[in-house]
């Protein structure tokens, strides 16, 4: 018997743990996939050349095992090792209806490839969804979890400049920023000439840019600017639940980590109301097995998180654990992404940088905020850089031989390029649910997951190019490539919604403290618990709501109340 | 006849050239990347129109071509280790395109022919290659469309041009001789004056 269970051992999951673990508790996570070393795993120390096949994945592998998580940008043979074989982890979608769910099942989940932008909430995102009536009304305000979030950024360390906006609420513990390089510094004065109420800022990231003692305990260092972080960070630099969250909750020796146990679902005591363990299959022998505990933290990510809610489906839940308002697994959000606008840039020509800084540029938040937006509520920021095009010859263009070769020996010309991530709006008809035949290898349901963008997103994605191509221009770039549409939901690798904290029983799942209302001893922190999307990358946020919520799950079993 | 081993040859005696001026750099820096693919999928000849190719692509001068750096070998083995059928048909395509391109004009297989010769042909082929072409059956999302490209004439070209570029530019030599490659940059200086000469910085991740 331990005294709780974290289910999942990613960006929300190790923080439970940590948090738990040095409140005292002896704690169990639960993780579905294989153990990662870093010793071993990670591929940052391997030179460029030293990959088969040029770090391309073979293309029949791709096809038969990877056609989902392809897609993703960090996907290469130096990573391929990180995300699930979508063969192996089956979902169904309608036809007209993809969506790019981007999974990594190991030891620490996607925090081992994550972007590492680290923003805040602010109550303009607090309160979106009472003031224009879409989704139900968060249970919390800024207020409520500024702490927390002040606690989280001095822990997994964020490098950013406190710029003082009042919709991207600045840390108290921000390590320094990364600085701009010089055309940036040109594009950002161009912009902010022009629109007073548009900043270009440095973007936050979880990048050591001076690692502080408490990092150094954990045995991570400084930033050596490589930009390979998705091969994981043998220096420890950036932040993973791997090497941070769960290195500092081994250490308080309350910590068991169990592999290769793929939660089935969650067993509640009919008579107390109260979750009482976590039922497991293990991934390599398929044999089932019970584990119990006095309080469950589900930290599997959202679309996982309700999977395992609607899975726990009883004689006295029969639509699962958790759902009498119906919502466990509705609402499904995920951030537009790939509303990018490139441009030739007129920076300063004699002027280059070095290194590879691990983060860009941001413009945060404008439109129905200090400008109006075009007939859609909520809004967008960008994130982007300005730099040096690569000068590499590239094969779509005429031109062979020594002209070539000499053309790669050049410092290649500025280029400008912002790419929107757009707020989705929690609609109930976007959701998960559990296909009624249909089963994986180990006997579980698979996955059905309906999403789609709707309206307010397409307006908003019209706004979204035509300020980046705006902007662009303003700053004297020529514009040379745009996107058209954003792309299907999953992408932005920001799904989120399907577990939403709410004020009321009737149309939400969690309280104020991301505490299951029908059932007092689980809570969900990941994903799943948000009530709106906003518009910033949302991992700090689930990483806050995680040390808030254990914070009072321990006061809750010191007074014996759960 | 050109082979590998002849354009190595050429290869090496530019080096030698090369490591008069450059003392300080070790002898390993020159090696051939270890370690690579060794399976073989091309017969001679077709080998033999890959090696003509590449070396046109991307010469020797005062560094190695991509011979020199065993582009086609290390492309023979992702034949083996990475390509699909579909993509194998179109490189062998090509090579067999090109190779004809010689028989027809010159009567000569293309590896026959002079570098001047061979350059002298594919400038035209490459360049008819890239003017706009069908647009593709497959469905691409809307971000491979953007980092795809407008859709040339003569894609599979574009594949076995851009397998040349990317595996010289990979390799040890090129990154460190055609550009700066630093694993471990350290520090960010974010300004930095521009010298004569100085050479781009290459980047080992996609960004």
């Amino acid at each position: 018997m331990f005294d709780a269970i974290v289910i999942g051992s990613g960006m929300s999951g190790g923080i439970a743990a940590k948090e738990l673990c040095e409140a005292g508790l002896k704690v169990l996570v639960l993780e579905r996939g294989n153990d990662v070393d870093p010793g071993k795993d990670y591929t940052d120390m391997v030179m460029p050349w030293e990959f088969p096949n040029a770090m391309r994945v073979p293309e029949d592998e791709v096809a038969r095992d990877y056609p989902v998580q392809s897609q993703c940008y960090a996907f290469s043979e130096a990573t391929k090792h990180f995300w699930v074989k979508d063969s192996d982890h089956p979902y169904t979608t309608p036809a007209d209806k993809d969506f790019t769910w981007i999974r990594g099942y190991h030891t620490g989940g996607r925090s081992i490839m994550w972007g590492r932008q680290s923003y805040r909430l602010s109550d303009l995102d607090f309160e979106a969804n009472a003031k224009d009536g879409f989704g139900v009304d968060w249970p919390i305000r800024y207020a409520d979890i500024a702490p927390w979030y002040d606690k989280m950024e001095k822990f997994v360390g964020v490098a950013g400049d406190r710029d003082g906006l009042p919709q991207l609420p600045d840390g108290e513990n921000y390590l320094p920023g990364f600085e701009l390089n010089d055309a940036e510094k040109q594009f950002k004065a161009a912009v902010e000439s022009k629109w007073s109420s548009r900043k270009v800022i440095i973007g936050r990231t979880a990048n050591l840019s001076v690692a502080k003692p408490w990092h150094e305990e954990l045995g991570r260092s400084s930033c050596n600017n490589r930009s390979i972080c998705e091969r994981g960070c043998s220096f420890g630099a950036m932040h993973s639940s791997l090497t941070n969250s769960l290195p500092a909750a081994r250490r308080t020796n309350n910590l068991t980590l169990v592999t290769d146990a793929i939660v089935h679902s969650i067993i509640q005591d009919p008579k107390t109301g109260k979750a009482t363990g976590v039922r497991v299959i293990d991934r390599k022998t398929k044999v089932g097995r019970t584990y119990e505990a006095r309080l469950v933290f589900l930290n599997a990510s959202a679309i996982n998180s309700a999977y395992i809610l609607l899975n726990s489906a009883s004689e006295h839940n029969p639509n699962g654990l958790a759902n009498g308002s119906d919502q466990v697994g509705r609402n499904i959000m995920d951030h537009m992404y790939a509303l990018s606008t490139a441009g030739m840039f007129p920076g300063p020509k004699d002027s280059y940088y070095k290194g590879r800084r691990p983060t860009g540029i941001y413009i945060p938040r404008f439109r129905n905020y200090a400008e109006d937006g075009d007939g859609y509520v909520r809004g967008y920021g960008y994130q982007g850089g300005v730099s040096r095009l690569g000068s590499r010859p590239r094969a779509g263009m005429p031109g062979i031989g020594a002209e070539l070769k000499e053309q790669g020996r050049h410092i290649g010309p500025w280029m400008a390029y912002i790419s929107g991530f757009g707020e989705m709006l929690p609609n109930p008809e976007n959701r998960v649910t559990l296909e009624k035949t249909a089963k994986d290898q180990w006997g579980m349901p698979i996955p059905h997951i309906e999403c789609k963008q709707g309206p307010n997103e397409a307006k908003m994605a019209k706004q979204i190019l035509a300020d980046g191509r705006a902007m662009l221009e303003a700053a004297g770039a020529f514009v040379v490539n745009q996107a058209k549409e954003a792309g299907p939901p999953g992408l932005g690798i920001h799904e989120m919604g399907t577990v939403r904290m709410g004020r009321d029983p009737k149309t939400s799942v969690l309280n104020g403290w991301n505490q299951a209302h029908e059932v007092p001893n689980l809570f969900c922190t990941d994903g799943g618990a948000m009530a709106s999307s906003g518009c910033v990358n949302p991992s700090l946020t689930y990483m806050a709501l995680t040390a808030r919520a254990a914070d009072h799950a321990v006061k809750l079993m010191k007074e014996g109340a759960i | 006849m050109i082979d590998e081993i002849a354009m190595n040859r050429r290869a090496l005696m530019g080096r030698i050239g090369l490591l008069i001026g450059a003392a300080a750099l070790p002898p390993e820096a020159f090696a051939l990347p270890k370690g690579k693919a060794a399976k073989k999928f091309l017969a001679a000849p077709q080998f033999a129109t890959l090696s003509a190719v590449a070396d046109t692509v991307i010469p020797a001068d005062e560094t190695p071509g991509a011979v020199g750096v065993g582009v086609p070998r290390l492309i023979d083995g992702m034949l083996v280790t990475w390509a699909s059928a579909d993509t194998r048909g179109q490189i062998v395509g090509v090579l067999a395109a090109i190779d004809k391109l010689a028989r027809d004009a010159d009567r000569k297989s293309f590896a026959a022919l002079s570098p001047e010769r061979r350059k002298a042909l594919l400038v035209p082929y490459d360049k008819d290659a890239m003017k706009p072409g069908p647009k593709p059956t497959e469905k691409l999302t809307a971000l491979q469309a953007m980092m795809a490209g407008p859709p040339v004439m003569n894609p599979s070209w574009v594949k076995l041009k851009d397998l040349i570029i990317t595996l010289y530019y990979t390799s040890e030599v090129a990154m460190t001789k055609e550009e700066i490659y630093e694993h471990v940059p350290g520090k960010w200086v974010p300004s930095l004056k521009i010298t004569p000469g100085m050479r781009p910085f290459a980047s080992g991740g996609p960004f």
